[in-house]
């Protein structure tokens, strides 16, 4: 039987969506749906036994010599595991996921599952070399060693088999939105998209533009997207039709006074309305980045832009 | 999630196979009844309950009874077993087969362990179970030293060529 076949369980029997958990995805949708009695004891009993059984070839894998391994390993393998059957279920609605874990041994959902991550570390590996060819010039230390370094010894040591659900190592450099609830290489993927959104965002300027930009401010440890967000905003709100890098004091002042004029409520959407503009020419994946970002941190731009100093909005490091 | 409501955690899945391990331990009887062994009922629990015990004291995790067959396999043939002791032994060698493998860090493979084991079982203790009791840290010892005079030997002979 094919993933797409699958049996349809009756609709008068719900589950409660609110106690599937993303992060959790396949235990919880297994306790949910005994809970609402869609699943038998047979059947947990059955699933419980091609777990033991897929655990079983993976202690062999890990060690040929060994048919036991520490409990801490255990707990890593069991995550492992778990995290790749998420991977494989996730994309699936909770009751189309339930009836292919009825219809399905769970070893072909875990390998579907472990395609599924190499697949993600694929595409990490595509994003990690765009991220590295469109900011090549950038002058900053940490983005760069993240990009050329970092990100490709996370990739090497990435262990799909048994330690899937856990990073080698994190990147020291930070993107303004963190995907804080993703793990494994769902974090990592999620990182570089945001990473690649704000790199092909701050490359938009001219070389000149960008290098004067760097040399100007000395915060590129952390990350500084943020500030060459908050500048060529306040450009935008100072009466420029095209946003910069690099704008001047009359300009800035400008835009801080537009902004002072304004109630709040204005504030926020002619704040909006700027990013809606300045990322009008930007596929759509980067425009919804560049616009989720400034309402998320629209507060302290309006705060920098209202200060007359827009690049000084820092990410706070920890 | 709460850890407590989880579905799929290394105590349960250890639980769930019970029935399994039961059934394992109790197919043993055929390999070691060429010698005119047999594991009761009442022997094959308290194997598993000796094995359940001896997992969770040195944290450890392993499905399926794969130790359990190596050592039996290993002990059943020594002249020190018979019908009398040999439950007692198979449960003495389980405890300090784990214990050895959590204190060693999983550094020397299951085999070798086996080996190690019969070897002090026979040629040290002359089949005591009591003086077999508080030698594990000898029997780490001692392999570590086999390993390095084998090392040291294939050296040498390296150097001879």
């Amino acid at each position: 039987m094919s993933l797409s076949e699958n049996r349809r369980f009756p609709y008068s029997v719900r589950m409660d969506r609110a106690r599937i958990f993303y992060s959790d995805f396949t235990d919880s949708l297994i306790v949910e749906a005994f809970r609402a009695g869609l699943l038998d004891r047979d059947e947990k009993e059955r699933l419980k036994n091609e777990m033991a059984e897929l655990l079983r070839e993976n202690i062999h894998r890990f060690s040929s010599a060994s048919s036991s391994v520490s409990e801490d390993t255990g707990n890593e393998m069991i995550g492992s595991v778990l995290f790749c059957l998420d991977a494989c279920l996730m994309r699936f609605n909770p009751e189309k996921a339930l009836s292919l874990l009825v219809d399905h041994p769970l070893s072909s959902l875990y390998f579907s599952g472990v395609r599924l991550v190499r697949s993600y570390v694929y595409k990490c590996a595509g994003l990690r070399l765009k991220i590295g060819m469109i900011g090549d010039s950038f002058p900053s230390p940490l983005f760069q060693d993240t990009i050329r370094s970092k990100v490709r010894s996370i990739l090497t040591h990435y262990d799909i088999f048994f330690k899937a659900q856990k990073l080698p190592a994190y990147p020291e450099y930070r993107t303004l939105l963190t995907p804080d609830r993703l793990s494994g290489i769902l974090f990592l993927l999620r990182y570089l998209q945001n990473l690649f959104c704000e790199t092909v965002f701050c490359a938009r300027f001219s070389q000149n533009e960008t290098q004067h930009f760097f040399h100007s401010f000395s915060g590129g440890e952390v990350n500084f997207y943020y500030p060459a967000l908050g500048n060529a905003l306040a450009s935008v709100l100072g009466g420029k039709k095209e946003p910069t890098l690099i704008p001047s004091e009359k300009v800035l002042s400008k835009a801080s006074s537009g902004v002072r004029k304004r109630s709040e409520k204005e504030r926020i959407k002619a704040i909006s309305d700027a990013a809606a503009f300045i990322s009008k020419d930007h596929v759509p994946f980067v425009k919804g980045y560049i616009v989720r970002s400034t309402e998320k941190y629209a507060s302290s731009l309006i705060e920098a832009i209202r200060n007359g100093d827009p690049s000084s909005v820092r990410m706070i490091e920890s | 999630m709460n850890k407590k409501n989880r579905f799929f955690t290394a105590e349960k899945l250890l639980s769930a196979s019970v029935n399994g391990i039961n059934n394992d331990i109790t197919s043993l009887n055929d390999l070691i009844a060429v010698k005119g062994l047999y594991l009761t009922q009442n022997d094959v629990r308290e194997v598993v309950r000796t094995r359940t015990r001896a997992l969770a004291e040195n944290c450890r995790f392993e499905i399926g009874t794969e130790s359990v067959r190596k050592i039996t396999e290993s002990i059943f043939s020594s002249q020190f077993v018979d019908r009398s002791n040999f439950c007692d032994t198979l449960c003495t060698f389980i405890r300090i087969f784990y214990y050895i493998k959590t204190a060693s860090f999983d550094s020397i493979p299951d085999d070798d362990v086996v080996r190690l084991l019969k070897d002090m079982y026979e040629n040290v203790c002359y089949g005591s179970l009591s003086e077999m009791k508080g030698r594990e840290v000898d029997m780490i010892l001692h392999y570590i030293e086999t390993e390095k005079a084998k090392k040291a030997s294939n050296g040498r002979k390296g150097e001879g060529r």
